[in-house]
């Protein structure tokens, strides 16, 4: 059984951008068994689905480098794919403590060593992006936002509540990841979406 | 039974956890074809296809077979071993990914050695017109062996793996934990040449380009691959990203580097286990020296030399008459230094001024001479 976030997701035929964040990944079973085969179309379903998820879990885990992170983990996940075996579940969490371990190994390197102002060039002369749709703005901007809110929280915190909600993994699994009880997962969790629900600011955005 | 998502029911209209949950958007599927381009460049394999690998490196001759005890194996893999070597090790695993002996293709570690760029020449300014013997300098070997992190210490269970995919998928794998990132794994084919402009042996603030080419095993260039350049730190473990770029069709990626204010150690990676060799960069300092015109009856003049490309408190030598074990002097925070030197009556006087070699550069000198002060 796959793991349903916050209930029922809309189905994806009502969906016009990319894949909800966090929905309900029956359907990524068949796309990892089609992608442990080779198939092309099975992998770039798995990726569409859980690369955005990925973003911003690193977003909030490896600061200003998460795209680096989350590239490296994928390369990762498609060297080792043919040796992994497990349902969409198993993979979530597979990718998602991958993805952990490199944002601390890259944090360590930054720490160990600070970053020299040297621009990305791959940004120079870069064009504009296309103005996204009204909509999708407005969705961008209050999940800018909170993302950034949840920065705000104690890292540990932080970590466990992305874990939960965005990558969509279960109380154990997150358990297991960062190392504590599932208890402590739950009251964490859980006091941390409580702080940012009532934070005024996020409300002002979003509502 | 209790659900296990029960504990987040009470934020499911949360907006908070709206917006977290939010669908993607298109700038954070930006990225699909770099992912796709993974995907292609590393065909998965089941595990038992690996143990089968290990079957029949036990079971082959038993030159295959020292080969791969020796760690051969992995060497051959790469395509470096000899021709003839190699040949053997590809005929019984090549089905494995074992590439075929390089008759015509160049790998980044046979690449032609690096190019020696010309240092911008240090300057002496005399008030004489007279010819002075700057100090060219020489190149010298910049290696650039270093193994290719590409190269896997591993046996034959780290071959890189680039045969098709079976159908089939295995019942059990000891990756199915959450920590199957941290086993051994297998590195990726491919490999990152790399070279750097205008050359190894650079002048202090000299811009530096980097350009490298990313192939599959088989040869094939990959593009759409982020390439990072990265510089090593030497005797640490520490590296400092500093640009990146995406490979184009031909699988060449042209990134520019920062400029050559000290040594530099650069290579390219695509993805984590995917490095080009390392580049060594020295950068050479440059030497501006300032003679001030001597008046009629000088018997001592003052002369100013800038070590740009140097750091304070690097030692500048001068050796020449009357200082012939030399004279030395720090430079300071403005890379500048001052040394009083005697005058003739009746000739020039000629000088090399000397920086040694540091940790941030190489050694340079140049001549200069101050100019009789009888006419």
């Amino acid at each position: 059984m796959g793991t349903t976030l916050i209930g029922k997701q809309p189905s994806r035929h009502a969906r016009t951008r990319g894949p909800e964040v966090g929905a309900a990944d029956e359907p990524l079973d068949d796309a990892l068994r089609r992608a442990r085969a080779g198939d092309e179309t099975g992998f770039v379903e798995l990726w569409r689905d859980l690369h955005p998820r990925l973003l911003r879990y690193l977003r909030v885990r490896a600061r200003g480098n998460h795209e680096d992170v989350a590239a490296e983990t994928w390369l990762q996940v498609v060297r080792d794919l043919g040796s992994f075996s497990g349902n969409a579940d198993g993979f979530r969490a597979w990718l998602f403590t991958m993805a952990r371990h490199r944002a601390i190994d890259a944090a360590r390197a930054a720490a160990a060593r600070p970053a020299l102002s040297v621009p990305d060039f791959t940004a120079v002369g870069r064009p504009p992006t296309a103005a996204p749709a009204e909509a999708e703005a407005l969705d961008r901007i209050s999940t800018e936002r909170a993302i950034a809110l949840v920065r705000r929280l104690p890292p540990d915190q932080a970590d466990m509540v992305m874990l939960r909600v965005v990558a969509g993994l279960d109380v154990p699994t997150v358990a297991e990841i960062v190392g504590k009880s599932p208890g402590a997962v739950r009251v964490s969790v859980h006091r941390g979406l409580r702080a940012l629900s009532r934070d005024p600011q996020i409300r002002s955005e979003v509502v | 039974m209790r659900h296990r998502d029960d504990d987040l029911s009470p934020f499911r209209e949360d907006p908070v956890v709206k917006a977290l949950t939010a669908p993607a958007t298109e700038a954070e599927l930006a990225h699909e074809p770099d992912a796709l381009a993974a995907f292609r460049g590393a065909s998965p394999v089941p595990p038992q296809r690996r143990r089968s690998a290990a079957r029949v490196a036990t079971g082959t001759t038993v030159a295959v077979l020292t080969l791969a005890v020796s760690g051969g194996v992995a060497a051959a893999y790469t395509a470096n071993l000899p021709d003839s070597w190699q040949q053997k090790v590809y005929k019984q695993f090549h089905s494995i990914g074992v590439p075929a002996p390089k008759h015509h293709t160049t790998s980044a570690t046979t690449s032609a050695p690096p190019t020696i760029a010309a240092p911008a020449p240090s300057t002496v300014t005399t008030p004489s017109p007279s010819s002075t013997r700057a100090g060219t300098p020489k190149p010298t070997k910049t290696p650039t062996t270093e193994p290719s992190a590409t190269t896997s210490p591993q046996p034959t269970s780290s071959l890189p793996v680039t045969v098709p995919t079976p159908a089939e998928t295995a019942p059990t794998s000891p990756t199915t934990s959450p920590t199957a990132s941290e086993a051994p794994a297998p590195a990726p084919g491919g490999q990152l040449q790399i070279r750097v402009s205008p050359g190894n042996r650079v002048s202090a603030g000299t811009q530096l380009t980097v350009a490298g080419k990313l192939t599959a095993p088989d040869g094939t260039p990959v593009a759409g691959r982020r390439v990072a350049l990265v510089e090593r730190v030497a005797g640490a473990p520490g590296r400092q990203r500093l640009a990146t770029g995406v490979t184009a069709a031909n699988g060449e990626v042209t990134i520019t580097g920062p400029s050559a204010e000290r040594n530099l150690r650069l290579v390219l990676r695509a993805g984590h286990h995917v490095r080009s060799e390392v580049q060594r960069i020295v950068v050479i300092p440059t030497l501006n020296i300032q003679v001030p015109s001597t008046p009629p009856g000088a018997t001592a003049v003052t002369v100013t030399i800038m070590v740009s490309g140097g750091q304070a408190g690097d030692v500048v030598v001068v050796r020449g008459p009357g200082a012939r074990d030399g004279r030395r002097a720090t430079i300071d925070s403005s890379l500048r230094t001052t040394f009083t030197l005697p005058v003739s009556q009746t000739q020039s006087l000629h000088y090399r001024a000397i920086v040694h070699r540091t940790r941030v550069h190489a050694g340079h000198s140049l001549a200069f001479y101050v100019p009789a002060s009888g006419g």
